[in-house]
Parts: structure tokens; sequence; C-alpha cells
């Protein structure tokens, strides 16, 4: 508890916090229908990704293995046929008729002569007829349930409608079903084990801040530890930095990954694995946090050691980015970019990281230096090709345009000399921006107080701006009123018509 | 006859050594004397003024020579039944008494009659306009005004010399009065203090400060808003866009009770521009704006606020495009010659920014970073060197050997002052601040002294100021036409 | 403090007894009262006494206020070809085209009792562009100099040697390789004064009480 409160502290220092809450919305906004991908691909991949397609997925179960095969599938170029077929296999040995049909749809746009790009009708026949025996009867032991009134068979009974919506890709009504058990619930691991069905599905629908508020309830569950608390304590954690990811909130989801114990191993494959938690913790926490923070908090951190081992990159780049050795850092997010773009939950995140981390990085680079050559940095920052690299110094070059761009939002305090083509600090004479800055206040001051004695006197002398009818100088003449300057003042009454 | 010049060259003894009693001795006497000097038919129909008007000195017997010089000009309009008879007219032989008095009065017995002082220099004004000679109108009024120095008091006569100088185009005369800061405001207060006398040079005078002094004809809140703006057009016409903008401060911030002046969104209009010409952005409002006057002035003045807008994103095409569109609003307005002058301005922000970004750069690449203006590496190239040579930026230029050579600009960082000038640039800043922090102070001590300060006055300005939070008629201000300026100031740049 | 009346020999004698630029402004525009109240047919007085007064301006950068003065002239003096000329170098001052300036105050028919205070305006623009030059050009091609200067910038191309000298005496360096001049900046030193401390810190005490 203690350390959420200070990442809730840390908030709002964070600069992009807005930007990305916004990016976090629209999430929830678009996704709230019955599945995460029930959008069109986000991003096109073209790039072949590092991982084995069937090693991958078999990190996962439940639900999450198809809408991870079905995004691969449709954003990328070169895994989508082996993806899709994955899918449309994972869609038929389950009961949910649409992710089906979506998945041959989509298969029929990329090969479409293919024999699985067709809808076996008679199978969906056959299982839509499944599905709806299944919810009536389902509703029907239900009702029965309530008529006896017996606690434990109307949870049980709302905890298997709700599982068989869930599988059915019904994640509304599965939501409001788990939602009804709450008040039939007798003991607190009966109310651990609704709150996380509540939050698989929330994360599944992208509905983030209902993951958030269950993620609290649970907290708040866990007064004594046990047993089923350090099951349930990294599980609670990887679901919280979850939600604070795709809320944009980088450096709290890097607090949350950081928290979660090695122990979550395979327990929470229907969301997210350990090489997850590796992957969205480290990116995370290298683009909000400085060196320091990053070899105390993640590269020391003996916890969290666990979880990079399964990603050594990350925990290469991290080491990188404390030594300052940033093109490889770089490097490595860049070899792995088609990778991440193709994850379910990091997809839409990939490019404000990789932009965070690396504007950290340039303006880690020139912290020692005046003068840095803009050569020495392009060798650094621009990636790839070194052949195209001669005229990266150029007005028009991308790397000089994006060093113009970081200097005029004022991220960089330095400025281009395009002559000597060096980068150099404008932390030049703080003496003389203190004269300045002094000078410039006593300017404001004396003005300032010119202005404040003049209104007084303005005012002394009944001289505001009023409606022409309502000159209290000529009222007084006619009235011809002998009073004190004081007395004149008060005599005044607001909204007073000769 | 002698008798009388006698007396009328009498003048009452000065004190020497200044003590309460000596000033209210003085006091006595002048006053004695002003009321000698107004009885009705002193001066006999029959004699001929003139004759005691060479005898007297105009500084040594001011207060007689001006109740003579009135009568004088008085007998001239009776007989030639007109206001302002030839004799008062330039060249006149009254005209030629009048400006001789005007600058050589003494002040402090002259602060005993200063109706009839006052009525003079409008008397010499209107003649002065009517000739359409409204500059020598102005110098005398100038120089009468510098001569009574009512030290930081606004008067009738101040607005009357900016509008001459307007009128007149003749700019420059103006600005030893409006250089001067302005603190005080004639009240119709009876509460004199008993402390100061009226001929006490001891400043600043309480008992001046008064409606019943006649340093100043009847104010309306109409005329210190006025006399702010016209000294601004005064600025903005010379280019001095810092004092422009301060007079313009002094309006937009002016307190209201119940009403927004037109004057005061007028002054809104030129503010925008003037920042724009003279900073290249708009600064934050005075603070002790109401909101609702803000919000009235946003919504009057909407088509500057955009052309603001983009001017300050560095946007030439909005801009343009803007400046087109609202042609009849600068029109109307009087604000095209101002508005004309904001595409030089843009060009000359444009490349003052680019040392933010860069701290040398070749002619070639400030052209592409200002692509938008349509000029030839040559113009733009002449351009910035007179911007550099102007000293608008501090920057070097630097040309490069060989024939079609770029040429470099190497732009300092910070002040627009030339390193070797800093010390003494600051020091003739620390100067000026230090002389209008004396004035104020001084203000201040005096406005304490005659407010009484008490908690009762503080109640009320705290009263004062929410009246106006609550105000939200707009009422016109009726015109302010009579001293515009032809503001066409680029007509002979381009 | 009654003046001489204005007369083209007053005019004369005002001009070679004034010691500054700023004086003869000053005198001038006493004298520009004067000039209200005589005759506009009094044309050669009034447009000699309008361009003085025109120059004297312009020899204390009051540009803007010039202008002003022509807004204010008497109709048929505006008309004169003398202050036709003014009008001209006005524009051109306004523009900073060097090259023109020059042109206008050399070839253009001045009148004669103007010609010493148009000769001491060319000398004063000269020498105030040499110090903005030198101020701003780190490095300047000797043609373009010669422009900003007033001297044949075809010569200086060619490297006469006359021309670069008179760069050199003003402390300027000639490289022959490059072929560029470099100028030397006019630096006045702040006089020494040690009032500033206490100045300042008489504003401090005002500032917090």
């Amino acid at each position: 508890m203690d350390l959420l409160q200070s990442d809730m502290t840390d908030a709002p220092s964070f600069p992009y916090a807005t930007q990305t809450a916004a990016i976090g919305g629209m999430d929830t906004e678009t996704l709230n229908g019955n599945s995460t991908i029930s959008t069109g691909p986000f991003v096109r991949v073209d790039d072949p990704p590092k991982f084995e397609l069937d090693s991958y997925i078999a990190n996962y179960t439940g639900r999450t293995k198809f809408n991870r095969l079905y995004l691969i599938g449709t954003c990328s170029t070169y895994l989508s046929v082996e993806a899709l077929k994955a899918a449309i296999a994972e869609a038929k040995s389950g009961k949910d008729l649409s992710r089906y049909e979506r998945a041959v749809q989509a298969l029929s746009e990329v090969a479409p002569h293919d024999a699985e790009a067709v809808v076996d009708r008679e199978w969906a026949e056959r299982l839509q007829k499944v599905v709806k025996s299944e919810t009536d009867r389902l509703e029907h032991e239900l009702r029965g349930y309530k008529n006896n009134l017996i606690k434990e068979s109307i949870r049980m009974g709302n905890e298997d409608l709700g599982q068989h919506y869930h599988q059915t890709g019904d994640l509304g009504s599965a939501f409001k079903a788990y939602s009804r058990m709450r008040d039939f619930c007798t003991t607190t691991s009966h109310i651990a084990s609704m709150l996380f069905k509540i939050i698989t599905v929330s994360i599944e629908r992208g509905d983030w801040l209902s993951v958030q508020s269950n993620v609290h309830r649970l907290r708040g569950l866990q007064s004594k530890p046990d047993d089923e608390h350090s099951k349930n304590s990294p599980k609670i954690w990887a679901a919280l930095g979850l939600a604070q990811l795709n809320s944009g909130n980088y450096l709290e989801a890097a607090t949350s990954f950081l928290a979660t114990e090695p122990t979550l191993g395979d327990s929470y494959n229907e969301v997210l694995s350990s090489n997850d938690v590796a992957v969205y913790g480290g990116l995370c926490a290298l683009a909000s946090m400085d060196r320091n923070d990053l070899q105390r908090r993640v590269l020391d951190n003996n916890s969290f050691r666990n979880f990079l081992e399964l990603e050594p990159h990350i925990r290469r780049a991290i080491s990188f980015f404390c030594n300052s050795k940033f093109r490889p850092c770089l490097e490595i997010l860049e070899a792995y970019r088609a990778d991440y773009l193709l994850d379910i939950h990091l997809q839409r995140h990939v490019q404000t990281l990789y932009t965070r981390i690396r504007t950290k990085s340039i303006q880690q680079y020139i912290v020692p230096f005046n003068r840095v050559s803009l050569d020495s940095m392009a060798n650094i920052f621009v990636l790839g090709n070194s052949a195209t690299q001669s005229n990266q110094t150029d007005l028009n070059s991308t790397f000089v345009q994006e060093l113009i761009g970081l200097i005029q939002d004022g991220t960089l305090d330095s400025r281009i000399d395009l002559e000597s083509h060096v980068l150099v600090s404008s932390q030049g004479d703080k003496r003389i921006q203190v004269q300045e800055a002094a000078l410039d206040s006593l300017e404001n001051y004396v003005n300032e107080a010119h202005l404040r004695l003049i209104r007084a006197n303005i005012v002394r002398a009944g001289l505001e701006v009023r409606p022409l009818a309502d000159d209290r100088r000529a009222k007084l003449e006619e009235r011809g009123g002998k009073r004190s300057a004081i007395g004149n003042l008060f005599s005044r009454v607001p909204g007073m018509k000769p | 006859m002698s008798d009388l010049l006698a007396r009328l060259s009498a003048v009452p003894y000065r004190p020497h050594v200044v003590t309460d009693a000596a000033n209210e001795d003085y006091d006595r006497q002048l006053r004695e004397f002003v009321a000698y000097l107004k009885q009705p038919g002193l001066i006999p129909s029959t004699s001929d003024p003139n004759e005691y008007l060479q005898a007297l000195s105009p500084s040594k017997n001011s207060l007689s020579f001006l109740y003579l010089l009135r009568f004088q000009i008085q007998q001239a309009q009776k007989r030639t039944k007109r206001d302002l008879p030839d004799s008062i007219q330039p060249g006149g032989n009254l005209w030629n008494l009048a400006v001789r008095f005007l600058r050589s009065f003494d002040p402090i017995q002259i602060r005993y009659s200063l109706d009839e002082w006052r009525q003079l220099v409008d008397l010499v004004a209107s003649a002065a306009v009517t000739s359409s000679k409204a500059v020598l109108g102005l110098k005398a009024t100038r120089d009468a005004l510098e001569r009574l120095s009512p030290s930081g008091i606004f008067t009738s006569t101040h607005l009357l010399l900016v509008k001459l100088a307007l009128h007149s185009s003749a700019y420059t005369y103006a600005l030893p009065i409006t250089d001067q800061l302005l603190c005080h405001f004639p009240t119709d207060t009876e509460h004199v203090h008993h402390e100061y006398f009226l001929c006490s040079e001891q400043a600043p005078n309480t008992a001046l400060v008064t409606d019943a002094s006649g340093i100043s004809a009847k104010l309306s809140y109409r005329d210190h808003l006025q006399y702010f703006l016209y000294s601004a057009m005064i600025y903005m016409a010379l280019k001095k866009w810092t004092q422009a903008s301060r007079c313009l401060n002094v309006v937009i911030a002016s307190p209201t009770a119940n009403a927004v002046s037109k004057i005061m969104v007028e002054a809104y209009k030129k503010w925008i521009l003037a920042n724009l010409l003279g900073q290249g952005k708009i600064p934050s409002t005075p603070k002790m704006i109401s909101p609702h006057v803000i919000r009235v002035y946003q919504s009057l003045a909407r088509p500057y606020i955009s052309l603001a807008e983009a001017f300050e994103k560095g946007d030439l095409y909005k801009m343009s495009n803007e400046i087109d569109l609202g042609q009849a609003i600068w029109q109307a307005d009087k604000n095209t010659g101002l508005v004309s002058q904001l595409f030089e301005a843009f060009d000359k922000f444009v490349i003052v920014k680019l040392g933010r970004t860069f701290s040398a750069l070749t002619i070639a690449d400030v052209l592409q970073r200002t692509s938008s203006s349509p000029k030839c590496p040559r113009e733009i190239e002449e351009f910035v060197a007179s911007l550099v040579m102007s000293n608008s930026m501090r920057a070097s230029l630097s040309h490069s050997p060989d024939d079609n050579g770029t040429t470099m600009l190497r732009l300092s960082l910070g002040s627009q002052t030339h390193p070797f000038y800093r010390e003494e640039h600051i020091r003739a800043k620390l100067m000026r601040a230090k002389t209008a922090l004396d004035t104020i102070a001084q203000g201040v001590t005096q406005t304490d002294q005659t407010l009484e300060l008490s908690q009762e006055n503080l109640q009320f300005l705290a009263k004062s100021q929410k009246w106006s939070v609550s105000a939200e008629k707009v009422v016109s201000s009726g015109d302010i036409g009579g001293g515009d300026i032809d503001e066409d100031l680029m007509g002979d740049g381009q | 403090m009654d003046l001489p009346p204005l007369s083209l020999d007053q005019l004369s004698a005002v001009l070679s007894t004034v010691p500054t630029s700023a004086d003869l402004y000053n005198t001038l525009s006493d004298y520009e009262e004067q000039a209200c109240l005589i005759s506009a047919k009094e044309v050669e007085l009034l447009s000699v006494f309008y361009t003085t007064f025109f120059f004297s301006h312009l020899l204390t950068d009051q540009i803007e206020e010039a202008r002003a003065l022509t807004k204010r002239m008497p109709q048929p003096i505006l008309q004169t070809d003398s202050i036709q000329n003014c009008l001209l170098l006005l524009r051109a001052v306004w523009q900073r085209k060097h090259a023109g300036i020059y042109k206008i105050l050399r070839e253009l028919p001045w009148p004669n009792r103007a010609q010493s205070v148009v000769r001491s305006y060319e000398n004063y623009f000269q020498q105030k562009t040499l110090n903005e030059v030198s101020n701003s050009y780190e490095a300047i091609k000797p043609a373009a100099a010669a422009t900003y200067l007033g001297l044949d910038p075809a010569l200086a191309q060619q490297g006469d040697q006359e021309t670069i000298q008179k760069f050199t005496a003003c402390g300027w360096k000639w490289d022959p390789e490059t072929q560029l001049l470099h100028p030397n900046p006019v630096i006045t030193a702040p006089p020494k004064d040690n009032g500033l401390q206490t100045e300042l810190s008489r504003v401090m005490a005002l500032i917090s009480h």
C-alpha cells in the first residue's frame, strides 16, 4: 500500500501523463466491445519477429491465447497465415463462435484459397445450438438456486454462468454474472477468486479502471499473510502493472512489475507470462527512471532478477543504458521492435516508450559535455546502415531535425552549431542569466507598483470607469453635499442611479 | 496710475527660511494679493494696460502679469466680439506676451491662480490649433506644464498636451511630460491637510491634488484613459514599444465599476499590437484586471487575438490570412499602420528566435528555416545583417573566402546588448528603476497621508474591487477621434 | 532666451557655431516656432531651414521624428527639390539601403546653405556604419564592406590597395590569401564606477520597504 501511494505522488511529475492517459482512455472506449481485438489491426509489422510462434503461444492458456494469435495474425505479414491458422484451431477448440468467424475472415483476406479460410458451417451451427442450450440450462439452474435461497449454490450458479458467458465471448454478461457473485461469497477466498475472475474479464475488455479498482479490493482483502496471499500477491501486482501500463503511467507500471514476486511463474498464464513481466517492467523502467534508479531498483533488485533472466536482452539493454552505452542499448530495443509490436499489451506503447528512452539517452549523453560534435552523436543515435551517415549532420537530416524538435520543446537546453557541427550547451553564463532575471523582476516590480498606485488614486479621486449616467462627481455637485473625502467614498452605493 | 503700478509690482515676500510660520505668512500674503487682483474695476478701462505689462516682469510679478494679460485679452475679445481676436493668434501681440509668460512665470505664485493660468494655456492652445499651427500650442503647453511641474499630478493640461502632439504630429516634443510618472489625480476633497500650504515647495504637495486648487479642469474617467492611450500612441509613432505598452497597461488595468470603457477596449487592441511589434509575443495581462473585464476584451478584440496567435506560432500563412480578413476592422480601428508593420516584425522575430535553437548556421540554412517568407538569399542576408547591425539580435556575420561561399551567422545567447556595454546597460537600467521607485515611494507616502490609511479605507478599497467583478455592462465612452494620428508609419518603408 | 530672428544668415551662423548635433537639434527646434510664423512665400528660407532641421534629426538618430517632421511642414515647402530629396533620403535610411543613401547624399543637388549639414551627416552615417559593421562582421568581403561605407565596390573587389588601406587604417586586418577583411570590434570600456554597488543597495533597500 505504501508503495502505491508513493507512486501516486510521483504521477504529477510525469511529463507525458496526460498525453498517454488520453491514449489509455481511448483503449477503454474503443475496446469496450466483446474483445480486446475487435478493432482492426493497429499496426502492420513486416519484419520477422525473433520468437518462435509455437513456443511463444505455448506460454499462455485461456482466451488470451487466441487474442494474441489473432493480433499477430492480423499485424504481422510474416506470420499471418501461421498465426491465423493457429487462431482458428484455437477458436474451434472453444465455444466462442464470433472469434472463429473473425479468424476465418482474417485468414480469407491473407490466404483466400486456403482450405481453412472457409467457415465450417456445420460446426458453427452445432456450436450455436450447444451454446444456446447450455445458456438456458445454466440460467434455469440459477433460478432454481435462487428460489432455494442457498447462498453457496447461488454463488456457484453465477460463477458457472459467468464462466460460460466468458467462454462464449459474451464479456459484458460474464462481467455482470461474476459481479452478482459478490453478495453470496462467504469466505475471503471466495471473494478473491471472484475478484480475479472480474479482473480477467476486465483485462480482456480493456476496462483498466475496473482492473485497478478490483485490484485495490483484492489488496484490501489480504489482511493476514497466508498461503493464499503469497499465491495471489504476484498476480495482483502483475494485473495492476498491466492496468498502469495501459493507462500510460509508465513509472507506476514499472514499480508494480518490479514488485511482482518471481513466484508468479506460470500461474497467471491466462493473462501474461513471467517473460512479459520482465519485458513490460524493463521497458517501463527504462523509459521512466534515471540511471541511479535503474541500477538500484532494477538491476540490483534480487527478486526482479529472476524475471530478467528470462529475457536477458532486456537486462543487457538496461545495463548498457546505465553504463552510458546508448547505441547498443537502442540497437537491442530496435532489434526487438517487431516482437513488441506484436504483443497484445505493448503494441500501442512501443513508440512512446522507445521515443522516451531515446530522448533520455540523448539527454544523458550530452550531460557531461559543453560541446559535443554532431558526428559523434549521429554515430550513436543514428541507427542502421552507416553508409548513409555522411550527411547526418546537415540541417535537413532526420537526426538534426529531431534535435531541433527536442530543443524547441525544451527537452534539450542546448543549441546547434551548424558551422562546426556541434551541439553547444546553453548553460553558459549563469551570472548573466541571473542578472537579467533580477533586472527583469525589478522592472516588473516597478511597473506593477506604479500601476497599483495609479489605481488606488484613481479610485480615491472617484475616476473609475462607470456607466455614463452614474457619474458620482456630477451627482455630488447637484446635491451640493459637503463632506469629507472619506465620507464621500462611503456614501457610494453600487448600482445607485441619480 | 503709478500707485496702481507700484501696488501691482509689489511682490509678496518669499521666505528664505522654510518654516511653517514663514510659509503660512507667505500663503496669507499671496491669497490677499490674489483677492486684490480680483477686485472688479481694478484697472481703469480708460488706461492702456500695455504700459503696465511692459513694466511688469512675468517671472517676478507673475500674478499681476497674468491678471493684466487676461484683462487685456478680455478687452480684445470684447472689442472684436471674437473668442480669438487676431492679437492672440500666433504672432500677434497678445500671443507673444502669453507665450513669454508661459515660459517664465513663477510656479509658486501661480499656484494661487491656477484656474486663470489654465485658461490661458487653453486659449493659447486653441489659438494655435485654429490657425493650423498646433505645434506652437504644443511647445507652449509643454513649457508651461514643465514650469509648473505638478509633480506627478494628472491634470486636464496633460491631456491637452498629448492631443496637441498627435494633432501636430510632433511627438518628441511631448516626451518630457509623458516620460514623467504620474501617480496622483485631483480629488474633490475639502479635507485639506493644514500642515501643507499651496506655496510649500516640499513635494509632493497634497494641497495641490484637489479640485479646489484649480490645477485641472473637472475630470472624468475618460480623461485619464485618453491621456494614457494617446501617450501610448505617441510612443508607438516613435516605435518606443516598451513605453507604449506601459501606458496601455495603465488603461487596460484601470479600475472599473459596472462598466468597461470603449477606450479600454481600444487600448487592449493596441496593447496586443504594440507587444507583438516590440517583443514578438503577448505578455500576460496585469494581474489586477478583473476576469470579467478580460472577458469583455477577449470578446471585443477577437480578430486581434487570433492575429496574435498566428504571429506567436510563427504561422506566416495564417497571419497573412488574418490580416487580409481583418482589413475593414484594422481600418475602422485606425490600426492599419500598426498591423502593416507586423510583417517585418514577424520576419524579425522568426530570425531572432533562431538564436534559441542554433548557435551558428549559414544564411542558406536561415532561408530554409524561414522558408515561408519569399526572399532570395541575398535579401535574407541583407535583412539579417540589418538586424545584427541595429542590435536587434546578438550575433555576428562572417563571409567565407570562396566566391559563392555562404555567409555564416553566429548567434550569441542572452541579452541583446553587446557584452562590452553590459555593465553600463545594467547601470542605466538600475538608475531608471531607482528613479521610478523614488517617485512611486513618494507617491505612496503622499497617498498614505491623504488617505489616512485606515482600516475603513482599506475596506473600502476591497469593496470597490468587488464591485468591478460583478459588473458586466459595456458602455461606450464617446468619441476618441479628436486626436487620432495617421498611423501609416510604414508608408516610407514600402 | 529670445532668439535672433530666423534668416538664412542666422541659420548659417547657427550651423557654424553649435558644438554638437544635439545642440543643433535643440536650437533648430526652438527656431521651428519662428519658422511656423514665417510666410510660406519665403520658400528658400523655409526650405533651407526644414532641410537643415531634417538633417539634425538624422544626426541625432531620430528617424521616426524626422518622418513626423515631414508630415507637419508647410505644404508648399514639401514640394521643393530639397525637401523631396530629404524624403528620398528618409526612405533609403528607413530601409537601410546603404548604397542608396550615399548616392542621394552625394549626387542629388542640395542647397548650398545645407551643404555643410549634408556633409556632416554623410560623415556621421559613414562612421556609424563603420562601427556597426565592425561589431557585426567577423569577416567581410571587401566589396560588401565598400558598399556599406560608400566606397567603390568594384575597386574593392579587385583588391585595390588604396581602398584596402582605408579599412586597415580603421584597425581592420586584411587577409590577402582569403581576400577577406577582418573588422576590429569597436569597444568602449565601461567607465569605472564604484557608485554602482551603493546605488544597487539603495534600490534594494527601497524594495524591501
